[in-house]
Formats: structure tokens, sequence, C-alpha cells
């Protein structure tokens, strides 16, 4: 997948801790896990509004354009 | 192997939201299900005892020089032409032989087949694929009973239920034409015409197609879910 999440790197920081940002964006652990690892297929604007309103950040920081 | 880590994390991250959702808790209660696994469950194990019991009786039979096979039905049709003239209606059916006019079952008795045990494996055989479909399908039921029911190895399951079901119809009729051409010198009835015809239960390659069809559906709804699961 080309695009990155850099999620970890925002919550670093920000010295945030995922479960901190899990109970403030209301999302649950499991699927703020799978978006920082990569591993999702897709993000909801409301999700990606969500974070950035917490992290005090813009969506392009969260998320990269990789080409390999 | 990046798809299985996602498959698996799917399956984590869905519990949780499939037991909040309404309509597959509902599901999970169903009545309808519960009888159904119920009835699969029975069915499993009355399968596997006759399994068992038709290996005992081929041993017994084979190796133990006793006699447990008697008779065998055989799907022919027998028609008379002139037998009820000669015959009084009530001497048309004894307790051996029950002929009947149309496509029914002969009752024959062939205790007098020497190499009736090894007769016996093919059916054995079959009994073993019925087992196996009933078994996919307990398994199918369970994890829908789990409220898990687009389950990554469902569409397998169920594409190979399907398969056999197809094959099953054609296998049945071609082997009851098989033994039916093999006992038919055993039938001696005057004045009767015998024939053996070939049914491919064309009911069950219908089913067959049928479930292979929603096995497909179910592959298409396995990868929708997974991309509505892996969507945060």
């Amino acid at each position: 997948m080309p695009i990155i999440v850099n999620l970890d790197v925002m919550l670093a920081k920000r010295k945030m801790s995922l479960t901190e940002l899990s109970e403030k964006v209301d999302i649950t652990m499991a699927n703020l896990s799978v978006l920082k690892k990569n591993h999702a297929r897709a993000i909801r604007f409301s999700t990606l509004d969500a974070i950035c309103k917490v992290l005090d950040c813009q969506p392009g920081d969260i998320l990269e354009y990789s080409t390999e | 192997m990046k798809l299985k880590k996602e498959g698996n994390l799917t399956q984590t991250t869905n519990s949780n939201d499939l037991k909040s959702s309404d309509g597959l808790k509902s599901l999970k209660d169903s009545k309808a299900l519960k009888v159904c696994y119920w009835f699969t469950n029975i069915s499993f194990y009355l399968s596997c005892f006759a399994a068992i019991l038709v290996v005992v009786l081929l041993g017994v039979n084979m190796f133990g020089g006793v006699r447990t096979l008697h008779y065998m039905q055989l799907p022919i049709i027998v028609t008379y032409e002139d037998i009820t003239d000669t015959l009084p209606l009530d001497q048309t059916k004894s307790d051996e032989l029950v002929p009947v006019v149309g496509f029914e079952r002969v009752k024959l008795d062939v205790s007098t087949y020497e190499n009736m045990a090894q007769m016996m494996w093919l059916p054995l055989i079959l009994l073993l694929g019925v087992i196996y479909i009933i078994y996919l399908f307990k398994i199918f039921l369970k994890t829908v009973r789990l409220n898990s029911p687009f389950d990554t190895d469902n569409p397998k399951r169920l594409k190979l239920i399907g398969y056999l079901v197809t094959a099953g119809g054609p296998i049945v009729g071609i082997t009851s034409n098989i033994y039916a051409r093999i006992f038919i010198h055993l039938i001696d009835l005057p004045g009767a015409s015998i024939e053996i015809p070939t049914e491919m239960y064309p009911f069950t390659i219908f089913l067959g197609l049928m479930i292979v069809v929603i096995a497909q559906v179910f592959e298409i709804a396995v990868k929708m879910k997974l991309e509505q699961d892996l969507t945060v």
C-alpha cells in the first residue's frame, strides 16, 4: 500500500498514548491499532477529522504517500 | 501472508461489532437456526452410527462367516402382463419378494449371493460422503451461531458441499443402476418384464448448483466484510 499512516509519529510528537487518543476520539483501540499498523484499507473523513482535531494537525501529517 | 494477517485481524475486531448488531443478535437466538443446528447434529451422529454399523456388518460378513445381509432393495421397474389372470391377487405379494408395478424398490433375497459383503463397500463410501457433507454443514452452522457467518472458510465449505451434492445425485443413480444390473438375474418373476432405469436425480444437481452459487455470493460477502472491517 503506497499510503503510509504516521499515527505513531504524531502520537510521539504530542506525547499521547494510543489509549488516550482512543478515549478522546471515541474509536476502539482495535480499530486505532489497525490504523497505526497500516492494515487499514480505508479511513472515514469523520475519523480523520476527529484524529486531526485531537492531535491538532493536518491530514497530511498523519497520511503520507510513498511510491516504494 | 499479509492477507491472512488481515483476515485474523478482521475476526478479532469484528466480534465486538457483531455482538452489538441487533440483526445478528436475533440471528443467533433464532429458533429455526437452533432447530436446524440440532437436527444437523442428530443427523451427523446417526450417520456416523450407521457407518459404524455397516463396517461391523461387513466385518461379520467377511470374516465371521455369519450372513447378516439377507435383503437388498433394487430400483427397478417391474411390469406384469398376464400375471393377474394366472395368480390370485394375494399371491402376487410374498414375504421375500414384493414386486410392484411402476418405479418401486423390489425387496430381493440375496442371502445366497456369495459376494454380498464386497458389494457393500460402495454404499459405505457413499455414506462417508454424506457424513462429510453433514459435517461441513455442521461447522458452517456453528460459525453462524457464533455470529460470524462470513468466516473466511465458509465459502470454501459451502462450495465443497455444493459440488458433493451436485455429484451425489448422478453417483447414487449410476451406483443403483450398476447394482440392479448385477442382481437382476436373481429376480425370477414369470410373466413380468423388468427394466432398469437410470435416474440422475436432477433435483440434487439443481440443489448442488444452487449451493455453489450461494457459496460464490458468500465469497463476495466475505471480501466486502473484510473491506468494511478494515475501514477505520
